[in-house]
């Protein structure tokens, strides 16, 4: 055992004399790209600048460093440093230039006063809704509400209320969202009563068991 | 500071116009429709929300109205923000710019919704915000981000149906942050005890849901040109700094003038978004208990139509 002992003694030794080396040349070429990354990383973004503020904010502020809400933004930005330098795949998910291309070709038309290539609102059921400092809650409580496309390419949203006042938002294009005056049904719906648009732009009032009426929106 | 004493002043001693952004009413959601909107904010980086209207269930499934046109379900609402983001990496102006999209809803006509349901609601609009922020890291990392953003106003709805739907995101797994885009219609106007906001609401439960929930994040409603908005998030602010210790901080302002102009106007609600952000800065300076020195976000919404 004796005999044996200085040869793996040296290589031990010289194990660790490579092991070494090998640690600071390591630790050398680590602190060089670290210092080269560090040079070469572009500065960060206004949004990232403005994370990193509101982090140190609400930090200075009193919330606790490692509180769930710091962590959350931290992970934000986090994602907006990774985006930096990411090389992501193609999304196929659709042509935008097309699409592009079809919005402009519409507010061409549309300002050419041309009769609109097809409707510019989707239609379908709606569900009563406040419209924000035009139709308050007030109004759409117990009411129908329908959205009716119109002939011109604009928009009626209409609340049928219980009393048969008919409360109308008309939505046009660039922003042009105006109420209108009120009207009244000649008789209020009973319950139950189906309320669609029609081609035309009016509302088919169809109450249970009975024919239909419609009632224009003018 | 110098903004604090100088309300309404030019914007040059807060964000860049690039940083003023514009936030929407998602009237209309085409495909072209969310592209072109993506496109026309080419110019901006920031907070923003694009709002949709009430929880709806549309096709079977959670969904929101969007006013004008025929109420769109989750999926539908992904393919929307999607395009707005495409549009937006389309157009973009400046590689440096970067969105942080709130994509929202309201506590608007839910009164009448069964808590199962809200709770139901609020998980799968976390869902979506989280899948689509997934989406977006995945495909458009230098680009955009995806939150989910919040009208909660104490006038729509009780406040035990907002906080049901409210648990419903929170609860879910990877929930985003939430932009508390929130009003505190009659909240008092000189005192921070507590005091009783619309509809049964307080200063607490304001505080409550615009903060004491992880995910939210205060980006107020600042409309009254009095200030008087700015002055009911500071007492809301100081009422809970002094009696929880868990003061607010507030991300930004939402102002309305753009929507204001479009409706033909607003009488006494129409800040400008330098006005809004100023007003809370000014008030929330007025104590050092809730004085912030910066409220970065300001943007101011219109509706898309």
């Amino acid at each position: 055992m004796a005999a044996t002992d200085p040869r793996p003694a040296r290589r031990r030794r010289r194990v660790r004399g490579l092991a070494l080396f090998a640690a600071l040349v390591l630790a050398a070429v680590a602190a060089s790209a670290a210092a080269s990354a560090s040079l070469s990383r572009p500065a960060p973004v206004p949004m990232e600048r403005q994370l990193q503020e509101e982090i140190d904010g609400m930090v200075a502020a009193g919330v606790p460093a490692d509180s769930p809400k710091v962590a959350m933004l931290e992970d934000q930005l986090d994602q907006l440093r990774a985006g930096a330098d990411a090389h992501p795949p193609e999304d196929k998910g659709a042509d935008t230039g097309a699409l592009l291309s079809k919005a402009a070709a519409a507010d061409k038309a549309e300002a050419e006063g041309a009769a609109p290539a097809g409707p510019a609102w989707d239609s379908g059921p709606v569900e009563c809704e406040v419209v924000p400092g035009l139709l308050g809650p007030g109004e759409i409580a117990g009411a129908t509400c329908v959205s009716a496309p119109q002939p011109d390419g604009t928009e009626r949203y209409v609340a049928i209320g219980a009393d048969g006042v008919l409360r109308t938002v008309s939505f046009g294009p660039d922003g042009h969202v105006r109420r209108l005056p009120d009207s009244r049904l000649p008789v209020a719906p009973v319950a139950g009563t189906a309320v669609t648009p029609t081609p035309e732009g009016d509302l088919r009032l169809t109450p249970p068991g009975q024919q239909p009426t419609v009632v224009a929106l003018d | 500071m110098v903004c604090a004493l100088a309300i309404g002043a030019a914007g040059s001693c807060h964000v860049p116009p690039s940083g003023e952004t514009r936030s929407f009413y998602m009237a209309r959601n085409t495909p072209a429709d969310a592209s072109q909107l993506g496109c026309y904010n080419a110019d901006k980086s920031g907070r923003m929300t694009l709002f949709f209207g009430a929880p709806a269930t549309v096709n079977g499934i959670a969904g929101a109205t969007v006013w004008g046109a025929a109420d769109r379900d989750v999926n539908q609402l992904t393919d929307t923000i999607r395009n707005v983001i495409r549009g937006y990496a389309y157009c973009r102006q400046d590689p440096s710019f970067r969105l942080l999209i709130g994509v929202g809803t309201s506590n608007s006509a839910i009164d009448g919704d069964s808590d199962a349901w809200l709770y139901y609601h609020g998980g799968a609009w976390a869902t979506m915000v989280r899948e689509l922020n997934s989406w977006a890291a995945t495909y458009y990392p230098g680009y955009a981000q995806v939150t989910g953003a919040w009208d909660f106003e104490p006038s729509w709805s009780s406040f035990a149906k907002a906080e049901v739907w409210m648990h419903g995101y929170d609860d879910t797994p990877g929930r985003p942050a939430l932009y508390a885009n929130s009003s505190a219609d009659g909240c008092p106007t000189s005192s921070a005890t507590n005091g009783p906001c619309n509809n049964g609401w307080s200063q607490q439960l304001v505080w409550h849901l615009a903060w004491q929930h992880d995910p939210s994040l205060p980006i107020p409603q600042i409309y009254a040109t009095s200030g008087v908005n700015a002055h009911q998030w500071q007492l809301i602010d100081l009422w809970s700094t002094v009696n929880t210790g868990d003061g607010m901080y507030f991300f930004g302002t939402l102002s309305q003038y753009g929507a204001c102009q479009q409706v033909g106007g607003c009488t006494g609600t129409d800040n400008a978004p330098h006005q809004a952000h100023d007003f809370l800065v000014y008030w929330l300076a007025t104590d050092a208990r809730t004085n912030q020195p910066s409220v970065d976000t300001m943007t101011d919404i219109s509706w898309d139509t």
